[in-house]
């Protein structure tokens, strides 16, 4: 969320604690927790929010943009089930207030009607709004912004004096379409139904179902894991038959005490239909979120402890990490996501006895159902000169594909011309005004490396302690506890770097590869920017 | 009679050089015919280095280890050259990178294609003892990098680990000689002492580099091979163009004695092949 919203919401909710982010370091009031703007942690708070909304609409679809902020639910139909748009509406903005969410939420004949009523007709004082059918009284009250135009169309209408849409409807269509091209009549008969604008749904629908209802609900971990196993074998027999893999599997559980289901998916790096290989990703992911506990009954008065039977089965009961016990009474396994299986027969005398894609396919699969889909990851490289950019992680169940060969990055002359550590952030280095003895500051000093440098807060010293340096004969130094100070005694570069001015901010900076006393060489640059020195790796 | 024993036993390995290192090469290849591996040992990117050892490489289905007074002493860029000596077989390099330095620009200037890496990044949550220290748990870390040990697909594991439980060092071990795996691990001298499970030990130290050559010199020092002569130490001058190592010409080999190296007693009685000859006796 920018600051400026951010800001305007807390004057509007004083009373209310703030949970969203903020992105900035302006003045805000002391109470608040501000973090650094993620844009991944807010698509996902998004999806999670659209996963919610399912029990309002089967087809939710997040607005197309690089950072959506916009959910779209395809109502068509199926007002009736709430007792009206009305009612609909408000129910929907319960469930998002019930989440600590401030939602505008409009009903209208288009997605492109309802965004820009929602955008710019909602407030939050409001409440949700509802267009009735056919009305062609609102959409030319919208401003131009409504129509989810170009940002320089936007402006150059804006220059003209074009503020809102009734404006633009009074215009002559071919002499727009002369200056501006389609995309204002695409996005006007978008918005009055007159082309059709389909809601991409964000959650593909099952390919392959499979569902136990239970006649009692029940904790029991056991007979929930029984019953996941034979769903899962039912589902790999079609799978099967069909000779297809599945990418991706859905677990639903539906609880008596909790209107939405509880659920989880599973993701493969290749495709499968082996019921012991998904099982055994499935347990992997109920041990994270479930804790299991011995369901221990207290002895009642007649039965005391050597009269019950000696080897009694032990309940396991479902709880989640939170502590809530789940009664679960319907289970549900869903493919999401499945592709044709291909066969690949091993050579009889294979050259790399190594090169087993299936059992590596199972190992990344094991080891991103326990660390996490995003922390088991491929690199591959970029056409980037700053060298915090020249490379990227991608998790690889996303892709389930591996990356070709990239070969030799073409800038680089030498096997050492880069660290095989990065530090990122750089660490911040403070330069040491006193010179060795015997050495006079020479013309151009400021572009060489110092005599030292001091790294304060060097990150995980625990690994790699580097050692506190004061030999200095004539300056002895004491660097504080959390800092260590390094002799240079040797330098290479320097190297400069002078690219990014497409990222707002040009980087320029000289890299050397210095030696310290101590032998050890770091990669340090100076900012040419400021004038400041960084240490970014270590060879 | 601790010390009139060993004084026998030197006494005995002074007069009989030949048949003793016939002895231990035999034992060594009892123990390793238990191992799961194709019998060729891995280069560690140097003849010189490999001279060291008694099989010329690095066994696979063991782990290896290389201490490293501070960062920047180049033992991650000869633990990944092994590593990538390691790939020629085919399999994959499995990078644990629990504090998210690992830079693989630099990984492929080596020799290393990136379509052979997987690379274990684990979210690191931030545990404090009962002594007040901050510190990260690495169980997730641990199981992740026993399970890339144990899988057959896997040509070696490569981490920068500094404290390892025993118990794990253990499961590693035993992962790798099930599998055939490589285990690399650079880790901080300071746990030299902790129990370790590694077949083969070293000992990097940062030298000065030389003003007119575009090398820098490292001084590697064989601290433990299993059956081989450990306390050697070569000085080697690393081409910072090519990345070739190559000894030092200067460099004279320390006449220091060499010994067997001494493993723990743990070790010792933790080695599974011995516990498997025993088992069947």
């Amino acid at each position: 969320m920018p600051l400026s919203e951010a800001k305007s919401l807390l004057q509007r909710n004083a009373n209310r604690p703030a949970t969203r982010r903020l992105d900035s370091s302006e003045h805000i009031p002391s109470k608040l927790n501000t973090l650094p703007h993620d844009p991944g942690k807010d698509l996902a708070d998004l999806e999670n929010l659209a996963d919610s909304l399912e029990r309002f609409s089967p087809i939710i679809g997040l607005q197309e943009v690089n950072q959506p902020d916009c959910l779209l639910l395809d109502v068509t139909g199926l007002d009736h089930l709430f007792g009206g748009e009305d009612q609909l509406a408000k129910q929907i903005l319960q469930h998002c207030q019930a989440r600590d969410y401030v939602a505008r939420i409009a009903i209208a004949d288009t997605p492109g009607l309802a965004w820009g009523a929602a955008r710019f007709l909602v407030r939050d004082s409001t409440g949700p709004l509802v267009i009735p059918v056919h009305d062609s009284h609102v959409m030319p009250s919208l401003p131009i912004q409504a129509l989810r135009l170009s940002k320089p169309i936007t402006e150059t209408l804006q220059q003209l004096g074009i503020l809102k849409i009734g404006q633009l409807l009074q215009l002559p269509r071919h002499d727009l379409a002369a200056r501006f091209g389609n995309e204002i009549h695409r996005r006007l008969d978008q918005m009055s139904a007159v082309l059709e604008e389909p809601i991409v749904a964000r959650r593909k629908p099952a390919l392959f179902y499979a569902q136990q209802l239970l006649d009692f609900p029940t904790s029991d971990r056991e007979t929930i894991e029984a019953i996941l196993q034979q769903l899962i074998c039912r589902l790999c027999a079609e799978l099967s038959g069909r000779q297809q893999g599945a990418l991706e599997w859905t677990v639903k559980m539906y609880c008596q005490n909790k209107r939405l289901p509880w659920q989880f998916r599973v993701r493969l790096f290749q495709p499968a239909a082996a019921v012991e290989q998904i099982m055994q990703l499935v347990q992997m992911q109920l041990e994270q979120t479930w804790q299991s506990q011995p369901n221990q009954r207290q002895p009642t008065k007649q039965q005391t402890h050597y009269e019950r039977p000696r080897h009694r089965k032990r309940r396991h009961v479902v709880k989640l990490l939170d502590g809530q016990t789940l009664e679960i009474n319907e289970v549900s396994v869903e493919v999401t996501s499945c592709i044709l299986l291909t066969q690949q027969q091993r050579q009889l005398f294979d050259e790399r006895p190594r090169e087993n894609r299936r059992e590596l396919a199972q190992l990344i699969n094991r080891l991103a159902s326990r660390l996490g889909y995003d922390q088991v990851v491929y690199p591959t490289l970029r056409r980037q000169a700053q060298p915090e950019h020249a490379f990227r992680f991608q998790p690889l169940i996303d892709t389930g594909k591996r990356p070709r060969s990239t070969g030799k990055p073409g800038y680089l002359s030498h096997v050492m011309a880069r660290p095989l550590q990065l530090y990122e952030p750089p660490i911040p280095l403070t330069p040491s005004p006193v010179l060795p003895p015997g050495q006079s500051p020479s013309p151009g000093a400021t572009s060489s490396p110092p005599a030292r440098v001091k790294a304060a807060g060097l990150p995980g010293n625990d690994s790699h302690p580097m050692p506190s340096l004061s030999n200095h004969e004539a300056a002895p130094v004491k660097p504080p506890p959390s800092s260590t100070e390094h002799q240079i005694i040797r330098s290479w570069g320097p190297e400069r770097i002078e690219t990014g001015w497409w990222r707002g901010r040009l980087a320029r900076r000289d890299y050397w590869r210095i030696e310290t006393k101590t032998h050890q060489q770091f990669w340090i640059y100076r900012d040419l920017n400021q004038g400041d020195w960084f240490l970014h790796g270590a060879f | 009679m601790l010390t009139n024993v060993k004084t026998n036993l030197e006494s005995d390995q002074d007069r009989h050089p030949e048949l003793i290192s016939q002895l231990r090469k035999k034992i060594y290849e009892t123990e390793s015919s238990l191992r799961n591996h194709d019998g060729k040992p891995v280069s560690s990117g140097s003849p010189d280095i490999d001279q060291l050892l008694p099989s010329g490489g690095i066994p696979r289905g063991t782990l290896a280890e290389w201490f490293t007074d501070q960062s920047g002493n180049s033992g991650e860029l000869l633990s990944l050259m092994a590593a990538s000596r390691a790939l020629s077989g085919g399999g994959a390099l499995v990078i644990a990178d629990p504090e998210r330095r690992f830079y693989p620009p630099a990984a492929v200037l080596l020799g290393i294609d990136l379509a052979d890496l997987v690379v274990l990044r684990p979210e690191r949550s931030i545990v404090s003892n009962h002594s007040g220290e901050i510190g990260f748990q690495n169980n997730d870390l641990f199981w992740a990098v026993d399970q890339a040990l144990r899988s057959t697909a896997v040509a070696a594991v490569w981490g920068c680990f500094s404290h390892i439980h025993e118990r794990w060092f253990r499961r590693f071990q035993l992962s790798a000689e099930s599998s055939g795996c490589l285990g690399l691990f650079v880790r901080p001298t300071w746990t030299r002492r902790q129990p370790s499970w590694a077949e083969t030990q070293w000992q990097i130290r940062g030298r000065p580099s030389l003003p007119q050559l575009p090398c820098r010199q490292v001084s590697l020092k064989l601290l433990r091979c299993r059956t081989g002569r450990s306390g050697k130490t070569v000085s080697l001058n690393i081409d910072t163009v090519t990345g070739n190592v190559q000894r030092a010409r200067n460099e004279k080999t320390s006449q220091n004695r060499s010994q067997t190296g001494p493993l723990p007693l743990a070790a010792q009685l933790a080695n599974p092949a011995i516990g498997r000859r025993s088992a069947r006796a």
